[in-house]
């Protein structure tokens, strides 16, 4: 079964249309999903280039560019002037002001207020409107000959400006082996850094695959990748249309993003477990996928294995007549640590115990259109809310509405635009900080 | 506080930083209640008196946070003039933003007056999320010490300050004397005050007695704790008052103080200090009541030496040469003293850090404000 679909993704993966077609699967065609065979079904190995052939290529490079142009209302953060709480980062939702798919904002200064660690990657244009290199993203993989082996490596440049200088920095995003030990079965087995298994919303974490620009107000507690191990298994169940599959990892800092848990090695000596239970259901024109996710084990941003993360996850997909509906929802407990704070961000003073209770859910509809460019046009929109607090901290109730509008032209160019409005219902003073952002996204 | 006190009644397994006695920062006091510590201490050469209310071991910063009091309408000349009152007259207690639990708490506040409506409900806002979630118009005030507490835990009385073991002959220090300990008292008051919609306990020591820095840290000046080898070569407490600083190790700068119109002195430093760990020579000795006696046998001026016991001399051979019209003495009552005549190599810094804010300084009551 396993192969099957893994010839299917070799061709998939010749061109760039088709590193679409996990989308138009989606909105169009949700029963073909699995043939799209690029992690619809949490396979594992995040958005990697689709599966060779019978006779692939050894080496394989390919890629993305997303060039973005990006608007922030306000001075492009969440921090409300005259807001004297410390940490500046505990009191508010500096996520809110994403504008790519990395979810980075448009700033994070917080005007020489003091912060501790809560923070996201800044693109550093405040409140002006700005173009953008979002993401150069260079994919490496190589198929060994006769085996059931591949390396993968995922090579990312994002061109970034501080506010105070230049922050450009090449990203490692991914880098493992895979192996699959049996033709019959549908079993990988995975080692190096890899995508999250928590979840359903790492499955877009790339602008290339992404439906709409930006990711959730969640997505920095489920979608980072982390270094260690994982094993991957499905098993079909023709009869009943469906299918069960179980992934299981071990790493080093869990599934947070790297802005708020550092991946490349572990503080603790202690693995972070996280695994994924997922039921799908896969009638010709209905397609359900169910999941229950968790993480636990130590934080690793901080050095006491005893200090502990947990994260519980529940996932739903829907594709039916041409819609597609996807909603998460996400519960976080952290412990209260004792050592600093260390995040990819930089070292901060002292590890608060945190909690995170939130959910969203999109809905989006594709329209396939053959008139020459334009291949397809897909609106979509999605309602997110997040309640978070800081031990001894004010909780913080914020809620987005997002729309956009996606256009896919030639079978190589993806044209999206976004409009986040962030909404502070709790806990902080509103502040203008709505959104309005554009991706151009090319394949290679 | 609480730690404080809890650390009290660990009785011999307390966990006090520095191996101070369990009963140095909370003792029971007069009534038997426990009580935090009056200390009495030196600066600048003149007496000062401090009371411990919390202490962090191992914090690279310590930050303010915002603290909210209620005014029916803003009057920028005088903030307080319009404070929430409850139907009784009394003023409404202040909404504190963090609270003892979490790691980022301290008792160093930035104040801030929010407007709410006449005939507002005193209760109707207890929590700093309600007064965000109104998004209602605040006005930023001074900085102030308030520390929150257990309710058992008490303010010394007058009662418990001259109490013979804690500060004794504690008139001698007071410039206009022991009438003025009723001022020294009053420097501190006990208050109630809300944190998310609960009802606490807190004491307050008024406004302007720390310095912050831009990113909203405290800046703290040094407080020398004296030690001393003994015959079996241990380090050990030697038991004089701390003596404190006014600016940072060897900056010779002198201290920011205010004088108020009833010429009271108020400090704008102090309430958050580092400990520094001062080895005194061999020779050093404290100032006793038996030496000072000898002083005035040997001529010396009771109202001056009274107020030096305590104190410490670079070289305790030094109080029997002390006449009417000569001292020898090099006293260690100032941070000059002890950066001039012992040295860098005598002062250890620490990663400990009590809020002391003073209650008596240069011989005055320092007011609440």
């Amino acid at each position: 079964m396993m192969r099957a679909r893994g010839a299917a993704r070799y061709t998939l993966a010749l061109g760039f249309g088709l590193l679409l077609a996990p989308f138009a699967a989606r909105a169009q065609q949700p029963a073909a999903a699995d043939d799209s065979g690029v992690d619809a079904d949490n396979a594992g190995d995040g958005y990697t280039p689709a599966e060779g052939s019978a006779s692939p290529p050894a080496f394989q490079v390919s890629g993305y560019v997303d060039l973005g142009f990006a608007h922030a209302q306000g001075d492009g953060t969440s921090f409300p002037a005259g807001d004297t709480r410390l940490p500046a980062d505990y009191g508010v939702d500096t996520f809110a002001t994403a504008v790519n798919s990395r979810g980075d904002v448009a700033s994070t200064d917080a005007g020489g207020r003091f912060v501790n660690g809560f923070l996201p990657r800044s693109v550093g244009i405040g409140g002006h409107a700005s173009p953008l290199v979002n993401v150069v993203d260079f994919d490496l993989r190589y198929n060994v000959p006769a085996a059931p082996l591949m390396f993968f490596s995922r090579l990312q440049l994002l061109p970034r400006f501080t506010g105070t200088g230049d922050d450009t920095r090449p990203l490692l995003e991914q880098a493992f082996a895979r192996w699959v030990p049996f033709d019959a079965q549908e079993l990988a087995l995975s080692v190096g850094k890899f995508d999250s298994v928590v979840g359903i919303e790492y499955l877009d974490n790339e602008s290339n695959i992404r439906i709409g620009v930006t990711p959730s107000l969640l997505a920095r507690y489920t979608t980072g990748q982390s270094l260690g191990a994982k094993a991957f298994y499905r098993v079909q169940i023709p009869a009943a249309w469906s299918a069960v599959s179980l992934n299981l990892a071990a790493t080093t800092s869990g599934s947070f993003v790297e802005s708020l848990q550092m991946p490349d090695v572990s503080l603790t000596g202690v693995p972070v477990g996280s695994g994924r239970l997922g039921y799908e259901l896969n009638l010709p024109r209905f397609q359900l996928k169910l999941g229950g996710s968790g993480v636990y084990g130590p934080r690793n941003d901080q050095q006491d294995r005893q200090v502990l993360q947990r994260v519980l996850d529940g996932d739903l997909r829907i594709a039916v007549a041409g819609l597609y509906l996807n909603a998460e929802y996400v519960h976080v407990d952290e412990d209260e640590g004792h050592t600093p704070k260390f995040t990819s961000l930089g070292v901060y003073q002292l590890v608060s115990a945190f909690h995170e209770r939130g959910y969203y859910a999109q809905l989006a509809y594709g329209l396939a259109i053959d008139a020459g460019a334009l291949h397809k046009i897909t609106i979509y929109g999605r309602y997110e809310r997040r309640h978070a607090w800081f031990q001894g901290f004010t909780p913080l109730l914020v809620d987005r509405i997002t729309g956009g509008l996606r256009v896919d032209l030639w079978e190589s160019v993806i044209v999206k635009g976004e409009v986040l409005i962030n909404r502070e219902l709790a806990g902080s003073p509103s502040v203008p900080n709505n959104v309005q952002t554009l991706s151009v996204v090319y394949s290679f | 506080m609480a730690d404080l006190q809890q650390s009290y009644r660990g009785g011999s397994v307390c966990v006090n930083p520095a191996g101070l006695d369990c009963n140095y920062f909370v003792d029971k006091g007069a009534n038997g209640n426990e009580v935090l510590q009056f200390k009495l201490a030196f600066a600048e050469g003149q007496p000062m008196a401090y009371i411990t209310t919390d202490f962090w071991a191992n914090y690279a910063q310590i930050w303010l946070e915002p603290m909210y009091f209620l005014v029916t309408a803003w009057n920028d000349q005088a903030p307080k003039a319009n404070r929430l009152r409850d139907a009784n007259g009394n003023l409404t207690g202040p909404i504190f933003s963090i609270g003892p639990q979490s790691a980022f708490y301290s008792p160093f506040w930035r104040v801030f007056y929010v407007e709410v409506p006449p005939g507002t409900a005193p209760t109707k806002y207890t929590s700093a999320r309600q007064l965000f979630d109104d998004h209602l118009v605040m006005h930023q005030g001074p900085n102030r010490f308030a520390s929150i507490g257990p309710s058992d835990l008490s303010l010394p009385s007058a009662a418990d300050i001259v109490v013979p073991t804690v500060a004794p002959t504690v008139g001698n220090y007071l410039k206009n004397g022991i009438d003025d300990l009723a001022a020294v008292v009053a420097s501190s008051q006990s208050l109630t005050g809300w944190l998310d919609g609960a009802s606490v306990d807190y004491v307050d020591f008024g406004t302007d007695n720390f310095d912050v820095d831009a990113t909203g840290a405290i800046e703290d000046v040094p407080l020398f704790l004296f030690k001393q080898y003994d015959a079996d070569g241990g380090l050990k407490l030697a038991g004089a008052p701390n003596v404190g600083g006014v600016a940072p190790l060897f900056s010779h700068l002198p201290g920011r103080i205010t004088i108020n119109p009833n010429g009271q002195p108020r400090p704008q430093f102090g309430a958050l200090w580092r400990l520094h760990i001062v080895t005194l020579p061999p020779a050093a000795k404290e100032f006793f009541d038996q030496d000072e006696m000898l002083v005035e046998q040997n001529g010396g001026d009771p109202a001056v030496y009274r107020a030096k016991i305590k104190r410490v001399a670079l070289d305790g051979g030094c109080f029997t040469s002390i006449t009417a019209t000569a001292d020898p003495c090099v006293w260690l009552d100032s941070q000059r003293a002890i950066e001039d005549n012992l040295g860098e190599k005598a002062i250890a810094r620490t990663d400990l850090q009590p809020a002391c804010p003073f209650v008596m300084w240069n011989g005055l009551p320092v007011p609440n404000q």
